[in-house]
């Protein structure tokens, strides 16, 4: 095949989801004028995108590498029902044992883990990680434990419900490694667990923890305090240039997609990644310690889900078991969607991006149209579909055919 | 579906190990043993439907014990349930089944084995039951028309714009509560109503549907959403737009952290009680066994709902025992 058509054909191949983009907008503006393109409708469905494409953005370097999770939306209602409780709760809940076990878990081997890439290798003091790890994760758990009875602030649980699902995320990668057992079998476990375990924290088999400002006539419930005002940041519009514009959410969002794109395209770690969805021996053969990458990815991925929990939590002031139900799905369809191969190694964040809004932007148009429910759902299966079937290389076809007679 | 074959067994073995435990202490003089199979308690409200029972359980001290399994929204799990039940000979069984359809076989056969069948919430084909005991959702449908047509003018006066957000629409609670509403708004030819997109019973859903809708519809007087996670939604919404003020939020269930603190808390302007029947439920099972009730096979005892408005609020928020009001 001439080299020209051959490189049009593949980029067009890789453009398809955001052809897809371009023209669902178009539609949209087309058909909703005014209110689909005015600011405040658009920043809507970019606030509500973010917080669905924190995962999808995880499970797409999950299936970059060959593998699924499927525990994604679990996590969601876990970090969901963590986030509210350790907010709301005035005394020692099984919300806050919880976080601070896992959470100094995770301290400890990253703390050991950043001091050992700092010695000098071949080095002898292989007993320093560990015990600087210790003691990090000692004294970091020390601090959280006298925050227990005046409830955790934003910024704690912004960090620590994502240390959490990174942690549960990891126990997938691990035995998803070191057991040798198939990814879609390990998270469909994690899957199960995550929200048996949310139910678990959140107590009388599953109750909804609600988040509550201080305002004048508030009724407490229990136990439970106020959330910090700066919580309600998360859920609220940034001010640029004076206006509130760019939903707190979106700004989680962007930074996500950035990193993983850095991740993907200029270290090491994201190459791995591709190598060992493109073909998983000739990786480990070529000495990629896979299962260190993948215990990695899908540590990525749970921390991901965990900060969407969180926002969720912002968002709609309330943690519950049942808040992600279903959410897997929606982010793999939007890493399909993205053109991202489910059979791994091909693929990418941009993609995934464009995947994330033509879901969003086509449940907005729809609305809009005031289409009912049951179209809505046999559209948005359609679109699931044609978007795979259009990047399946027919569209290279066509190219091809249009091009045959001048090249051929 | 492979992973039935395996399930089955486990769970029938997991439901006998506890009813062997609960057998034990059956031995107990005049003790009745009542094995209670509930569909999931994934949903809030059947988590204030199993606490309210255990509570009510706990009011006959040790006289009483109630034997709860979660059937983990499954009905093959409800019928191993019951058949555990049969084996272990319990005096009576509630069952709040998944399906109308699914679970009959089995509570005939548990009614032919001579152990009454008390049917909670959702009703089921076969009618040889004891007694089934729910909550009527068009009626509640009607009785959240009834109040919109009041708050809009009075009936044949009434003038407004009103927005549904329904819940499931292939579940026949979502079905009755749009069926009851529109019946009695309906005529009303001053009231419009709009909308009717499937929120699926969901806050975030809701909070999308409306987040559109209300760019088209400013004017709408009441927002009624088939439950009260949705009704919440929809009034974060209209906050982002600074109409929550003018725009009355209807929802339905009323559970004592949801809607009732939402009503308290001046968000929604009411919200239907959708009363849970595991204590009414039990009340009869003890009635049919101490002989005091006679059964009439497929008996149907329906448990009324109330408006719920900032004038009784406080009521239903203190009948929860650990809700404590800080006004």
């Amino acid at each position: 095949m001439p080299p020209l058509a051959s490189r049009l054909r593949s980029s067009l191949n890789h453009l398809a989801p955001f052809m897809g983009l371009i023209s669902i907008f178009l539609a949209g503006a087309i058909l909703n004028q005014g209110t689909f393109l005015n600011l405040y409708n658009q920043l809507n469905v970019l606030g509500r995108v973010s917080i669905i494409a924190l995962p999808a953005i995880g499970m797409t370097l999950v299936i970059l590498a060959a593998g699924i999770d499927l525990s994604v939306g679990s996590l969601v209602s876990f970090s969901s029902v963590l986030c509210a409780m350790l907010l709301m709760e005035r005394e020692w809940s099984r919300a806050s044992v919880a976080a601070i076990l896992i959470g100094t878990l995770f301290l400890f081997f990253v703390i050991q883990g950043a001091v050992r890439l700092l010695l000098p290798s071949g080095g002898g003091l292989r007993w320093l990680p560990p015990v600087v790890g210790c003691a990090g994760a000692a004294m970091a758990c020390w601090m959280s434990l006298q925050v227990v009875p005046a409830g955790f602030s934003t910024w704690m649980v912004l960090l620590m419900v994502p240390m959490v699902g990174a942690v549960l995320g990891a126990v997938n990668g691990l035995v998803i490694a070191k057991g040798k057992i198939q990814p879609f079998i390990v998270t469909l476990g994690m899957m199960s667990a995550a929200v048996g375990l949310a139910k678990f924290i959140a107590g009388k088999g599953g109750q909804i923890h609600a988040i509550y400002y201080e305002a004048a006539g508030y009724v407490a419930a229990g136990t439970v305090g106020t959330a910090p005002r700066s919580f309600d940041l998360l859920s609220s519009k940034i001010p640029l240039f004076g206006i509130p514009l760019l939903p707190a959410a979106g700004l989680f969002f962007i930074a996500a997609a950035l990193l993983a794109h850095f991740i993907l395209t200029r270290l090491k770690f994201g190459r791995y990644l591709y190598a060992i969805g493109g073909n998983e021996e000739t990786a480990r053969l070529s000495g990629i310690d896979v299962d260190k990458v993948k215990i990695r990815v899908y540590a990525f991925s749970g921390g991901l889900a965990a900060l969407a929990g969180v926002l969720y939590c912002a968002a709609y002031t309330q943690g519950k078991p049942d808040a992600g139900l279903t959410w897997e799905l929606d982010a793999i369809a939007a890493v399909v969607i993205g053109g991202t191969s489910l059979m791994g190694g091909k693929g990418s964040i941009t993609g995934t991006v464009a995947g994330v809004l033509i879901i969003g932007y086509l449940a907005n148009i729809l609305n809009l149209q005031e289409v009912p429910s049951e179209v809505q759902d046999i559209l948005k299966g359609v679109i699931i579909v044609g978007a795979v079937l259009l990047q399946q290389g027919i569209m290279g076809k066509w190219l091809r055919r249009l091009f045959r007679t001048r090249y051929e | 579906m492979k992973n039935r074959i395996i399930l089955r067994p486990l769970i029938f073995l997991a439901a006998a190990g506890l009813l062997l435990q609960a057998g034990c202490q059956r031995t107990e003089k005049g003790k009745v043993v009542i094995g209670f199979s509930q569909v999931t308690v994934k949903e809030p409200w059947r988590v204030v439907f199993n606490e309210n029972l255990r509570i009510k359980a706990a009011e006959y001290n040790d006289r009483v014990e109630v034997i709860f399994l979660d059937a983990d929204d499954k009905t093959e799990n409800q019928v191993e349930h019951i058949k555990a039940f049969i084996a272990k000979r319990v005096d009576a069984i509630l069952i709040s089944p998944k399906e109308a359809s699914g679970c009959s076989r089995a509570i005939q056969e548990a009614t032919e084995a001579g152990i009454p069948v008390i049917v909670l919430d959702r009703d089921v084909t076969y009618k040889g039951y004891a007694a089934y005991v729910g909550a009527d959702n068009e009626r509640i449908g009607e009785a959240a028309g009834e109040e919109a047509v009041r708050i809009l003018g009075g009936p044949g006066k009434a003038r407004g714009k009103i927005y549904e957000i329904c819940g499931s629409l292939a579940s026949t609670p979502g079905q009755e509560r749009r069926d009851g509403f529109h019946q009695i708004v309906g005529r009303e030819p001053g009231i419009e109503i709009l909308g009717g997109l499937d929120g699926d019973w969901k806050l975030d859903k809701a909070k999308a549907i409306a987040q559109d809708a209300l760019q088209l519809h400013r004017d709408i007087d009441i927002l009624y959403a088939h439950n009260d996670p949705m009704a919440y939604g929809a009034w974060q919404a209209a906050k982002e737009l600074g109409l929550e003020k003018r725009i009355r939020f209807f929802g339905i269930d009323g559970l004592p952290q949801e809607g009732c603190m939402w009503v308290a808390n001046n968000i929604l302007a009411a919200t239907f009680l959708y009363p849970t029947p595991g204590e009414k439920g039990l009340e009869i099972a003890l009635e049919i066994i101490r002989g005091q009730r006679k059964i009439k096979p497929g008996e149907k005892i329906i448990i009324p709902s109330t408006t719920i408005t900032r004038d009784n609020v406080n009521r239903f928020i203190q009948s929860n025992p650990d809700a404590k009001s800080a006004l």
